[in-house]
């Protein structure tokens, strides 16, 4: 039979290009076989292919015996090839691994250097808690082996050490300090990088160690070394300020010296995450040191090397936090890196541009980003070529440069990735809402970057936030994600300059309007692409429905019926500004009441209805409760309507209206509706304010809102099935009808009889209304042909309007002011050109419509109930997604080193005899056990009277055995938790032995030792309160 | 401390996989096409420093705690091989950088002009070579005469005549040929990139 060799199984794969599945299994096959074969040589080879496959992901965990045999050959080839297998694939949980300790044993006092050398590198991967133990005394001794190669070796594999079993670090540390002053370079590497990550654990340890650092920090011509002294230091400094005095000199030396990049990087991120910088601030050293750090970094980001522009980020980052101003001082070649081709390079620039934003720059950067964000396509980029170019002269004396002019390269920018453009608008969002605007320098500037933003939301990232899903997976899917739409983001931050930024409420509103207007051209179907921003487009829409620039049209975008297949939360906002709208349309009773007037209305009003009929039946509750609310009310409204006789100037009116010359439109229009949303004024409010408000003795959360509710609704119910007014009922029906119009406004006193009739007749009276509509010549509401031509017609119109996008022309056309309201300010308009339609715009000032303004203050309404307490709680609402950048958990981060035992391990145990009882924890164990026995007979005899020559045996053995458990103790407790169930055992047995001896050892010990005594005594006591 | 080192080829199949910590197989082959994946698509032009993979990345609650994770990774691309190393924040990212290219050419002394099929035949050398220069995640040495120096004695020792090295002729037979460059040069600049002695290690 022949044997494959590595190489033949190698050549073998190459061969099988295709089908190396079943390659693979066969052979894996043929190495279980050969691996159990007595011949070594097949044993070994058996084992190197092993190796192989698993670096394909072919466990061999099966195997570890054999590795354990190949390990413990003789040869040293073939011990080689079992080191590196079981460096491999042995893992803490290996069983073979307790065999392991003699061959390790053996291996680590090997005269061949090499050999050693395997065994210490091995044991770097594959020491376990007790491999650690019972080879510490090994290794200690090799930190002095009079090779310098082994010596580097044994001193780096010491961390490892520690990490298992930390009581090591204490016996260990003296010869670790010593290897401080080795005479060989590398093994002084080598312990400055483990004292490094002791460091980390425990800081505190090694402050003792500093004066040595110090020395070798300022002669050490190892940059490598040089590198670790200063991360070291970094982790001292905060226990030791006077340290940073000390190392100002020396590290500002180096930093003026050195040619190597790397160290000069370290030194300045030393300085930086050490907190030198920070505690020397205000001093005039510490302006000097930041300046000389900033002067460097910057020389990193003009050097042209991605790398070093890439750290230079990441330390100027660390540096806004205390030296802003100095970084803002490099804005310049900052903001160039914005527009690297390097994606990550633009991230981290990013980053920083967020913490060192200022109002002067905002715009400047914002503008930089949306050049980013725009699509590229061939014809776009001639376009905007041109567009910038006729802009650019424009704007030379503009208030602010919104764009940039940049050169080549950003344009031939590639197409970037959804996820960065995702990342882009969030930072955007982050940093103009920065500190409750405090930056922002124009709102309405603002108000047209968000438009613009929605524009270029990318496309659903995640395929699970379809609208298609329900109200809970929809929900679901989005905190589960722990990110917010990104579109909704934006629609947040509109919400939010709305409500805050009264000046600009205007603008805000007619932005959402524009977003409702154009929301089934706008946005993909599919979902995605900023379509979420709706739900704060509508909501202000309602909300601020007086400063809509054509509320009829808006209501007509609102009640489009393909609204009705919008997100499910989107759809619930809709209906709840509808009416809003609506009563704003409707209220104003100083039109007059005219058959116009009322045709118009109780048209509009039927739409309505009809809107919230499709929605009643909805599948998402909340969207049914809303439309079913609402529902009724219109349907009342309309029956006002059709009650209330319009005014008659020469037009004859039928029956009792003919009477009286005047009629006021339907008090339900006027009062009743307007009063459902005119209470306060909403202001923002700070997320936690609500637990500020306390909660009334009275509430009662359970005591049902309406005793009779379901006697009512059964006789609703009731009534419906009867149909009109049934004597039966009567009674129900006065309840019913006090239930629903105790507002003392009601108008339509009888409608509770007919509300279902009113239904059952709705069809009836839209034709009525429609006819109506047909003859008035009103050209708002039409037939749906009809609709879709005005439609054309009002895009036609749009073009012209420079708050529609996609028009190019001229700006600042006035338009007729559609509501009459004296308030109405067309020079307050802003005149702004939002070049979407196409995608090639950007948001431009126009410098000939306003002049420019030196920054006005805005008021900018502050969170309601953010008072005494706020700390960090005070968040912006707005801001509140973007903070929680939640990501998806994956429990255990899979490449982490676990040394928890080493975190606030300290030296400051006795030293002495650590080593010793070590040794004696086994013997310990056995004597326990042997003296238990003797102990618990001790324990009885204690009752009788004569104790004297009963205790004399064990005192020579006991206090001793109990001196070392109470050291054993001790250092076990210190020790990781594995060892934790031991301990417990001997408590106990310390326990009853200590009950035992307590009342009658102590003064037999009088004889022995004093010291023996006093830890007797201390134990006695201790064991005694445990067992009590 | 260093966390990983591993070395795979232009399709994403490993060369070289080290883990300094234990992690199961599947999950390593889980973070190696990550990696990969990330790395693939970078330009020759972007920085060398990936962002972490999604394996690696945070919870939010870790975060806080622990400052023993991953936190840097860092690659250079040489012909046809990605050689990656990752890191926590207690090692240089530079200096790190400049520890791959030493690994590199100190496989290029020892094999003579190194190409990817050297270290297909040879991985057990690329592991020795590894462990000559990073020992359970601590580097050991970084002086490329000395590295090169243990090795070669330690072949010695084995007296196997170097079995493992293919001989020329073989290597030529091999399935697929040389279609790599003969000798691996770091884009563009050849062995005088960051790493280059004057550059950062001056100190030397």
């Amino acid at each position: 039979m022949f044997e494959k060799s590595l190489y033949d199984l190698i050549r073998g794969l190459r061969a099988h290009k295709g089908n190396e599945k079943a390659y693979i299994t066969q052979s894996l096959q043929e190495c279980r076989n050969e691996a159990r074969s007595n011949d070594m040589d097949i044993k070994c080879a058996a084992i190197l292919k092993l190796i192989y496959l698993e670096m394909f992901g072919h466990s061999m965990s099966w195997a570890s015996f054999h590795v354990l045999e190949v390990m413990s050959s003789q040869k040293f080839v073939q011990k080689r090839v079992g080191y590196l297998a079981a460096v491999q694939s042995f893992r803490l949980d290996t069983d073979v691994l307790m065999l392991a300790t003699n061959l390790l044993k053996k291996d680590l006092s090997s005269p061949n250097q090499f050999e050693l050398s395997l065994a210490i590198n091995g044991l770097s991967h594959i020491v376990s808690p007790s491999l650690a133990r019972d080879l510490t005394p090994d290794l200690i001794a090799k930190m002095n082996h009079s090779n310098p190669y082994i010596r580097k070796k044994a001193v780096l594999v010491m961390y490892k050490i520690f990490l298992q079993f930390p009581e090591a670090l204490r016996t260990s540390f003296p010869r670790l300090r010593e290897r401080l002053e080795d005479n060989d370079e590398t093994v002084v590497s080598a312990t400055v990088n483990v004292i490094c990550e002791l460091s980390r654990k425990n800081p505190k340890n090694y402050l003792p160690l500093a004066p040595q650092l110090f020395n070798l920090l300022t002669t050490s011509k190892n940059n490598w070394m040089t590198i670790k002294i200063i991360k070291l230091f970094a982790s001292l400094t905060p226990l030791e300020p006077r340290l940073v005095k000390k190392l100002v000199p020396p590290i500002s030396n180096i930093i003026k010296t050195t040619t190597a990049m790397s160290l000069l990087y370290e030194c300045i991120n030393g300085l930086i995450s050490g907190g030198l910088l920070t505690h020397l601030a205000g001093t005039s050293d510490g302006e000097d040191l930041a300046i000389l750090c900033v002067g460097k970094l910057r020389g990193f980001l003009v050097e042209g090397d991605s790398n070093l522009k890439y750290v230079a980020l990441l330390a100027l980052t660390k540096m806004t936090k205390t030296h802003g101003y100095l970084v803002a001082a490099e804005k310049d070649v900052i903001l160039e890196c914005i527009d690297d081709e390097d994606v990550s390079i633009r991230l981290r620039a990013l980053e920083l541009v967020v913490g060192m934003v200022d109002a002067e720059i905002l715009q400047q950067v914002v503008g930089r980003l949306l050049r980013q964000l725009r699509p590229v396509s061939s014809d776009d980029i001639d376009t905007s070529g041109k567009d910038y170019d006729a802009n650019e002269e424009d704007e030379e004396n503009g208030e602010v440069e919104l764009v940039k002019r940049t050169q080549g390269p950003a344009k031939q920018a590639v197409s970037l990735p959804d996820d960065y453009k995702d990342g882009v608008i969030r930072r955007i969002l982050e940093m103009c809402s920065k500190d409750t605007y405090a930056n922002m320098p124009d709102f309405e500037w603002y108000i047209d970057v968000l438009v613009q933003l929605v524009r270029y939301c990318p496309g659903e990232i995640k395929a699970s936030g379809g609208q298609s899903l329900d109200d809970e997976d929809f929900e679901e899917a989005y905190t589960a994600g722990g990110k917010v739409d990104v579109g909704e983001e934006i629609g947040r931050e509109l919400r939010n300059v709305a409500v805050r930024v009264k000046t600009v409420r205007r603008q805000a509103t007619e932005a959402a309007e524009l977003l409702i207007g154009r929301s089934s051209t706008m946005f993909p179907v599919s979902g995605g692409g900023g379509k979420r921003v709706l739900l704060a487009a509508a909501w202000i829409v309602g909300e601020y429905a007086e400063h809509l620039r054509n509320p009829n049209e808006t209501i007509d975008s609102l009640l489009q019926s393909s609204n009705a297949s919008l997100a499910a939360d989107v759809v619930s906002t809709y209906v709840q500004a509808i009416p809003k709208v609506y009563s704003y349309l409707t209220s104003n009773d100083s039109i007059a009441w005219t058959l116009e007037r009322k045709t118009t209305v109780s048209f509009l009003t039927n739409r309505v209805v009809e809107f919230l009929e499709t929605l009643s039946s909805s599948p998402h509750l909340e969207v049914q409760e809303r439309a079913v609310g609402f529902l009724e009310i219109f349907r009342l409204a309309k029956e006002a309507i059709a009650e209330q006789p319009a005014n008659t100037n020469g037009v004859p009116d039928e029956g009792e209206g003919g009477m009286q010359e005047e009629y006021d439109p339907p008090l339900i229009l006027t009062q009743a509706i307007p009063s459902l949303f005119h209470g306060f004024e909403l202001n923002p409010v700070a997320p936690r304010a609500q637990r500020k408000v306390p909660i009334p003795d009275t509430l009662d959360l359970d005591g049902p809102i309406n005793p009779q509710l379901a006697f009512l609704l059964s006789s609703a119910d009731y009534d419906a099935s009867v149909g009109d007014v049934d004597p039966t009922v009567v009674a129900a029906d006065q309840e019913f009808e006090k239930f629903y119009y105790q507002k003392p406004v009601v108008v339509v006193e009888t409608a509770a009889q007919r509300i279902d009739r009113a239904a059952q007749s709705a069809a009836g009276g839209e034709k009525h209304g429609m006819t109506g509509s047909y003859q008035s010549g009103e050209d708002t509401y039409l037939d749906p042909d009809i609709v879709a031509r005005r439609k054309a017609e009002r895009r036609e119109r749009n073009k012209d309007d420079p708050f529609y996008i996609g028009s190019t022309g001229a700006s600042g056309r006035t338009t007729p002011n559609p509501l009459g309201g004296e308030h109405f300010d067309i020079d307050s308009i802003p005149i702004m050109k939002l070049d979407l339609g196409d995608g090639v715009g950007l948001v431009k000032g126009e410098g000939n419509v306003r002049a420019p303004v030196p920054r006005v203050k805005v008021e900018i309404a502050g969170d309601e109930g953010d008072g005494m307490d706020d700390g960090d709680d005070g968040e912006p609402v707005g801001v509140g997604g973007l903070k929680a950048k939640g990501k998806k958990g994956k429990g255990k981060n899979i490449l982490n080193v676990d040394s928890s035992n080493l975190v606030g391990f300290s030296l400051e145990e006795p030293e002495e005899d650590l080593l010793a009882q070590e040794e004696d924890v086994a013997k310990a164990k056995k004597e326990v056990e042997r003296l238990r026995g003797e102990i618990a007979r001790a324990a009885e005899r204690v009752r009788v009277p004569t104790v004297q020559p009963i205790v004399e045996v064990p005192p020579q053995a006991q206090p001793t055995e109990v001196a070392k458990k109470k050291k054993k103790k001790k250092a076990v407790e210190e020790g990781d938790d594995g060892e934790k169930k031991k301990v417990k055992k001997k408590k106990k047995k310390e326990g009853e032995q200590g009950t035992g001896d307590q009342a009658e050892s102590i003064p037999v010990v009088k004889k022995k030792k004093k010291k023996r005594r006093s830890s007797t005594a201390e134990a006695g006591g201790d064991a005694g309160e445990d067992a009590g | 401390m260093i966390n990983a080192v591993l070395v795979f080829n232009n399709t994403g199949q490993p060369r070289l996989t080290k883990f300094y910590s234990q992690i199961d197989v599947n999950l390593q082959q889980r973070l190696i096409s990550e990696i990969f994946t990330l790395v693939a698509n970078r330009p020759a032009s972007a920085c060398n420093f990936l962002p972490l993979p999604p394996l690696l990345q945070k919870t939010s609650s870790e975060a806080l705690s622990d400052t023993d994770q991953p936190t840097r990774i860092i690659y250079r691309h040489y012909a046809t091989l990605y050689f990656i190393i990752i890191a926590d924040d207690l090692e240089s990212e530079l200096g790190l950088l400049d520890l791959i290219q030493v690994f590199v050419e100190c496989l290029d002394r020892i094999f003579e002009n190194v190409c990817e099929l050297d270290l297909i035949f040879n991985f057990e050398t690329l592991h020795q070579v590894l462990a000559e220069m990073i020992q359970g995640g601590g580097v050991v040495e970084v002086d490329r005469a000395t590295i090169v120096e243990s090795v070669r004695k330690a072949a010695k020792v084995t007296k196997r005549p170097q079995a493992s090295l293919p001989d020329s002729a073989t290597r030529s037979a091999s399935p697929s040929g040389r279609s790599t460059p003969s000798h691996m040069a770091h884009r563009g600049s050849g062995v005088t990139g960051i790493g280059s002695n004057d550059f950062v290690w001056s100190g030397r």
